[in-house]
């Protein structure tokens, strides 16, 4: 079966101000099939938002894409400006940890997800504006009419979260990536989220790039993962299988939060006491 | 917007206004001589005559029961005497200010309807020589002494006869029907509001450039571009809504200006506002009129800045629903 | 293991109320972010609170860091009543508590390269001659595990986990007797936040130093803390030994809070 997006070898290289050439992403292969959710780990700064700029074409002047990333047999690396704002929001969606700042402090909320239907199809304002509407029950926001109308420094931090996955998945993306998308949350908004995100993941078959450092929302989350050093994938494979058997130290200390060489398990939690025990 | 808030603005501009009428009666006792200087130099004039024409105007008096009567004279409306049109200052001033207002309010109609595209073709056109323009252009305009920006426009007037070269209406317009009135009134105000306008456009622009350059590389506009929305939506229904909250600010601050500036303007190509009579006054010393004119302009200020934060208030959801 | 009872802060009644004025009305409107605390901390221990978006701790941490000022309550170190200090002998205990926060994108200077900012502190309390400062700056640089040769970089040039390490240095200038870190690790991969931890422990046995982590991470609270003390709307409602806490939660909304994100081995067990 082919598979919706197929990486092959891309590279994205910065140049910064003094000339020198940073290389955030090297070679990257991967492939992420129908409806699956594929992890991607690594230290901060080490090319993963990079990574799913250049899918959208978002990267900017001073960057360099190399490789190729074939979405439903399309390279995305060939396209134009005016290509690329047709598949974003329309088959490629890009959620972030910004919250607030991702939406306009003037403009309401409902409206905001109704742009973006309406920037992709040929519907009427008004059509656009119901769907918003629903979308808004669809990812929990009620009552609908007040959030509707609500302005985004209204809400909460979880609610905007919500907010920007409507926007998101509105126009039925075949692709979602999701970059640090529960950052910025509190642990029970954490645990609405994914539980919400894997919901209409089911219901639209959505793929996911899930861009996150914490390996318990990976582990909800994600079917494969993948691991990148240094803007190099160095480990992918299934979730499960990696987790409990990393061959790189890199990715053990990327996923476990470690005790005596081996990830903690919550039976034994009650019996640590501070760094000391954890130091055996 | 509530009856509380209002009310307090009220209170503070009265406040305001009335601080502002006893430093400027105060500052103006403060050059020397008074309005019968002129009349002292001549010989034929004796000097009991003199100073009984200062008693009879009260111009012996101290300054605080001057001051009493002037602001009993001003709410009545009068505003105080003039000494050389020898009448009250009220009705002279409300005809002039009329004329000063039909200057600054189609000049700032002008200089905004300019500078908003300038400012936004400026800060969305992501060619590099059309920015060096834009610079280029205001930088002039900018270095150019009003002065002579005002007096080249009223050398073109002289020149090409294509425009009058002064007042506000022909000779017998009045008669000559409604269009036609309108007509020439245009063709009158054409210059100084154009001067006028080309004076605040630089400053105008470059803050509307940067207001919308900052909106266009905020988080929310790359966001939204990020879900794909066309580019000219994104500069007029996210960039520009966001840019217009510093420049209502700027508005009130604009009225402001333009007074000073329609000073010259108006004395230059003589048009009938406050300008010229003002000036006048000054180097007359006809202190009632001076006070009474700063008023004004005191008044029109304090109301620009009521207008910015009116506008404000019905612009920014983030002020107006907490 | 029993430790000499040493309260290095003892925080009593503490509350804070911000008063804010509505926009144009002018209205007083007040938010009370806590209120009723209390609770004590050992010299040389670590205290997490934990808590949801919005129930008070970076109030809380700011007051005990001494940045704000509660409305009411006190905070007794030294058997003195810092609240109740005089502007001037509070000055000289100012850098007996420090903080570090948690984006070091806007707490670090992109102006200043490495080790100004290290220095920035000594230079602000006139400590040492130009000289003493640098080599202080660069020990410190070390002892956080950043190599001295980085001193002339600027913080963006370093990552993450680089740039809170650097911060961490800055804070040791002084001295301090608290740290404390507000969501400082929250950003963070985890191989940064189990280095920067580790830091945290060995610092803590050199110097005696006490903690007080801040973070809504439970897990991350899990390796480091000898009490917790979670807060919901404003109070504390459990404050107790971690090892207590996470065996026998007492309140419902600490059940919740740990049962909200279960670790990977869980979710996986579960899946199987």
């Amino acid at each position: 079966m082919e598979a919706l997006l197929r990486i092959q070898d891309l590279s994205v290289r910065y140049r910064t101000d003094n000339g020198a050439i940073h290389c955030a992403v090297s070679g990257a292969t991967f492939e992420i099939g129908d409806g699956e959710a594929v992890g991607l780990v690594g230290e901060s700064g080490c090319g993963k938002t990079s990574l799913g700029l250049a899918l959208l074409g978002l990267h900017g002047d001073n960057a360099e894409v190399t490789g190729s990333a074939f979405l439903a047999g399309r390279d995305l690396l060939t396209l134009d400006e005016r290509s690329f704002q047709q598949i974003r929001g329309a088959k490629i969606a890009l959620i972030s940890q910004d919250l607030g700042l991702a939406l306009s402090p003037v403009l309401r909320v409902g409206d905001q997800i109704a742009e973006v239907l309406h920037a992709h199809s040929d519907q009427s304002w008004n059509q656009c504006r119901t769907k918003a509407a629903s979308w808004l029950m669809r990812v929990g926001l009620t009552p609908a009419r007040r959030m509707f109308s609500a302005f985004p420094h209204q809400l909460s931090g979880g609610q905007l979260q919500r907010v920007l996955l409507a926007q998101a998945l509105i126009c039925r993306p075949s692709l979602l990536i999701a970059d640090e998308p529960t950052a910025a949350l509190d642990v029970r908004n954490q645990a609405e989220f994914v539980a919400l995100l894997s919901r209409l993941r089911a219901e639209f078959g959505l793929s996911i790039l899930l861009i996150s450092h914490a390996p318990e929302i990976q582990a909800r989350l994600a079917d494969r993962l993948l691991v990148m050093k240094d803007g190099r994938i160095i480990e992918q494979g299934k979730f499960a299988q990696i987790y409990q058997n990393p061959s790189h130290p890199y990715t053990r200390a990327m996923l476990w939060r470690s005790v005596a060489g081996r990830p903690i398990q919550s039976a034994e939690h009650h019996q640590l006491i501070g760094r000391e025990s954890l130091a055996l | 917007m509530n009856l509380r808030y209002i009310s307090r603005r009220i209170v503070h501009s009265i406040l305001l206004l009335a601080g502002i009428s006893f430093f400027s009666f105060a500052l103006s006792q403060l050059a020397p001589g008074d309005f019968f200087d002129e009349m002292r130099l001549n010989p034929r004039i004796s000097a009991a005559t003199v100073e009984g024409l200062r008693v009879q105007y009260g111009l012996d008096r101290s300054l605080a029961v001057r001051y009493a009567h002037w602001v009993r004279s001003a709410l009545r409306g009068d505003l105080g005497f003039s000494l050389a049109y020898n009448g009250p200052v009220g009705p002279l001033l409300k005809a002039r200010a009329r004329n000063t207002l039909i200057l600054t309010g189609t000049a700032t109609l002008l200089a905004w309807s300019l500078a908003i595209p300038l400012g936004v073709w400026g800060a969305a056109s992501r060619s590099r020589w059309s920015n060096q323009i834009c610079g280029l252009a205001t930088s002039a305009l900018l270095t150019i002494p009003d002065l002579l920006l005002f007096l080249f426009l009223l050398l073109v007037a002289v020149r090409t006869g294509w425009f009058p070269t002064g007042g506000m209406i022909s000779p017998g317009a009045e008669n000559a029907g409604l269009w036609h009135g309108i007509a020439d009134l245009a063709l009158h105000l054409f210059l100084p509001s154009l001067g006028l306008a080309l004076v605040t456009l630089p400053v105008l622009t470059r803050h509307i450039r940067s207001a919308m350059a900052d909106a266009l590389n905020s988080p929310f506009v790359r966001a939204a571009r990020g879900h794909g929305i066309p580019r000219t939506r994104l500069l007029f229904r996210y960039a520009f809504p966001v840019a217009v909250n510093p420049l209502t600010s700027l508005l009130g601050f604009s009225v402001a200006t333009m007074l000073s500036a329609s000073l010259l303007a108006e004395v230059i190509l003589s048009w009938p506002g406050l300008g010229p009579l003002l000036l006048e006054a000054t180097l007359a010393k006809d202190i009632y009129v001076v006070v009474g004119t700063v008023m004004l302009s005191a008044v029109f200020l304090v109301a620009g800045n009521l207008l910015a934060d009116v506008l404000l208030f019905a612009t920014d959801p983030r002020i107006r629903v907490e | 293991m029993t430790l000499p009872h040493n309260p290095v802060l003892d925080v009593r009644n503490l509350g804070k109320v911000y008063v804010q004025r509505r926009p144009l009305t002018r209205e007083k409107f007040t938010v009370q972010a806590f209120e009723n605390v209390s609770f004590s901390i050992e010299r040389g221990t670590t205290l997490a609170i934990v808590g949801e978006s919005g129930a008070g701790k970076s109030s809380l941490a700011r007051c005990l860091a001494l940045l704000e000022t509660p409305t009411r309550g006190e905070i007794w170190s030294n058997a003195r009543n810092l609240l109740a200090a005089k502007r001037s002998s509070l000055r000289a205990i100012r850098h007996e508590v420090q903080m570090i926060f948690q984006d070091p994108a806007s707490s670090l200077n992109p102006r200043f390269n490495a080790r100004e900012i290290i220095e920035e502190p000594l230079l602000i309390q006139r400590i040492g001659t130009k000289v003493e400062r640098r080599e202080q700056a660069l020990t410190l640089m070390r002892q956080v595990g950043l190599p001295p040769e980085w001193e002339s970089r600027s913080p963006l040039e370093f990552s993450g986990g680089q740039r809170q390490r650097l911060a961490v240095a800055r804070a040791l200038a002084l001295e301090p007797k608290i740290l404390i870190l507000d969501e400082a690790l929250s950003n963070l991969d985890l191989a940064s936040q189990e280095i920067i931890l580790q830091l945290l422990t060995d610092l803590q046995k050199a110097y005696d130093l006490t903690l007080v982590h801040v973070s809504h991470d439970l897990w991350l609270v899990l390796q480091v803390a000898h009490e917790i003390a979670v807060m919901q709307n404003g109070r504390i409602i459990e404050h107790r030994p971690a090892k207590e806490l996470f065996a026998h939660p007492q309140e419902a909304h600490t059940q919740e809070l740990l049962g909200a994100m279960p670790l990977p081995e869980a979710i996986l067990e579960r899946a199987f």
